[in-house]
């Protein structure tokens, strides 16, 4: 018996326009209008054709090397960037935390953030003020979560960011780089929480990481993304050994 | 993409999330708070009570209550609109980042104005007092449909505004310059019948007169002319179609282009 699939891409392709419209300035328009050339479309292409299928309580690292698509690819399970051709089907409710407390208003107390940032996520009001003293709690704010959040250190805001994710129940749960906010201790304590929702099989996991050592110890499929397509996936300890051996130990 | 079909109770709570937030904002770290939203329509009031009402003597009479039955609704039109391309730009991170219905942005913010307009009716009622005016309970009524109307509107205007901006940053150089415009093609400081009778049919292309004259009338007179809210809410209708079309073709890019 296998999982029920959560996350499905056939053949997916995402190009970029590049802006030389009118738009990005009249005088290099008027210049390319005189070669000729102001009309023609140009594009860069980002993802050439990825396939790929999720089941659900699989926990998923995407490695490559920077501009390989990898952030595309994660915005698109995100539901914020729109595939240029292909299929993406996404079947759960999506939680994505693309940037730790994306969405936050600095004039706003912790607290408010919370609301305003779980009912963002997709919650309803009731769940986030039900779990809102679990996730202070997690944050280890204290008495900070009723101050406005520009009064707080950037570890403090990761350490926000992550309470609310981890603690609103996510099914779908991408992460970009999340473990580079806070101290050692925070982290440690990020990667058990993962665990802990890791093991109750409900929740899957797409994590986007440069550090080998976290994808290594929470995912146990990892893809390797290069110039827009999958070169390689396979359960993560094969793919960081190869990834390691090709990158000549750099990463 | 395959979607879910609409949650909209999870939209009426976003929208309430999002207008609390605005209005939250809006008066953050400032002593009196809320207390502004009253005290600066009523200090402009006395403003031009001052400069129309003592020193001026134009020759309308309740100069006064004239002005301010127009230049009120007129503000929350004026406001709104002059934010609205910014909405998206000024929260980057939560447009790049999250995935959920964007239009809600703009909408808030449209709705934070109407509070903030809302607040300024008392204001209006105790210089009509002064003038001995006492309002009609029927125009509480007429009041509600007109706020329907204006918020309409106003809304969909936004979410056009805001969508287009970022394609096409120039709007927000635009905007300011065709509210100054609109301004004073809208009899707000001015009574109708001093524009010209040949020039008067002019004034049915701007989209805002008939719900202007209707905002006066109902708050100066206590009548509500139906032609002219009629007039409104077909303006209003077809806004609010033009923005679900604008909507629909430009909101998926809004992450790319931020």
């Amino acid at each position: 018996m296998s999982a029920p699939l959560v996350i499905e891409l056939e053949n997916v392709h995402k190009a970029y326009s590049i802006l030389n419209s009118a738009a990005s300035g009249y005088k290099q328009w008027l210049n390319r209008l005189l070669q000729g050339k102001a009309f023609e479309r140009q594009t860069h292409k980002v993802l050439k054709g990825i396939s790929f299928k999720v089941r659900q309580g699989e926990s998923i690292g995407i490695v490559g090397k920077n501009g390989a698509g990898k952030s595309t690819l994660l915005g698109m399970l995100a539901r914020v960037i729109k595939p240029t051709s292909g299929r993406l089907d996404i079947r759960r409710k999506v939680f994505a935390m693309l940037e730790l407390g994306s969405g936050f208003h600095h004039e706003l107390t912790g607290r408010e953030n919370v609301l305003l940032n779980g009912v963002i996520l997709g919650l309803r009001r009731r769940q986030v003020l039900e779990q809102m003293d679990s996730i202070i709690d997690f944050s280890e704010l204290g008495e900070f979560i009723d101050q406005p959040i520009r009064t707080y250190s950037s570890g403090m805001l990761g350490r926000l960011g992550f309470s609310i994710l981890i603690s609103l129940s996510p099914q779908i749960l991408l992460l970009d780089e999340v473990f580079a906010v806070g101290d050692h201790y925070f982290q440690e304590k990020c990667r058990q929480a993962l665990f802990r929702l890791k093991e109750r099989k409900e929740v899957t996991i797409v994590m986007v990481s440069h550090d080998m050592p976290s994808v290594l110890s929470l995912c146990d499929r990892a893809l390797w993304i290069e110039n827009g397509l999958i070169r390689m996936d396979a359960d993560a300890q094969s793919v960081a050994r190869e990834y390691c051996r090709h990158d000549g130990g750099a990463a | 993409m395959k979607m879910p079909s609409i949650p909209w109770r999870h939209y009426v709570e976003l929208f309430w999330v999002l207008a609390h937030k605005e209005f939250r904002i809006r008066y953050k770290a400032s002593i009196l708070g809320y207390f502004w939203s009253v005290f600066s329509p009523l200090a402009q009031g006395c403003i031009f009570w001052l400069a129309f009402g003592v020193f001026m003597r134009f020759p309308q009479e309740n100069y006064l209550l004239f002005l301010l039955s127009a230049l009120y609704p007129w503000q929350w039109i004026s406001n709104s609109l002059s934010h609205a391309p910014k909405t998206f730009l000024a929260s980057p991170a939560l447009v790049k980042k999250i995935a959920f219905p964007r239009f809600l942005m703009p909408a808030a913010c449209a709705f934070q104005d109407m509070i903030h307009f809302l607040c300024s009716l008392p204001v209006f009622f105790l210089f009509s007092l002064f003038y001995g005016i006492v309002p009609t309970l029927s125009s509480i009524f007429f009041i509600l449909i007109l706020l329907g109307i204006s918020y309409l509107l106003v809304a969909s205007l936004c979410i056009i505004f805001s969508c287009i901006n970022i394609y096409v940053r120039d709007l927000e150089n635009v905007i300011p310059v065709l509210l100054q415009m609109l301004f004073f093609m809208t009899p707000v400081i001015y009574p109708l019948d001093i524009i010209p009778e040949n020039y008067r049919l002019l004034l049915h292309v701007n989209p805002f007169f008939a719900l202007i004259s209707s905002w006066r009338s109902v708050l100066l007179h206590h009548v509500m002319p139906w032609d002219l809210a009629l007039q409104a809410a077909v303006i209003a209708v077809l806004a609010a179609l033009a923005a679900r079309w604008v909507y629909e073709r430009l909101a998926w890019k809004l992450a790319e282009l931020l």
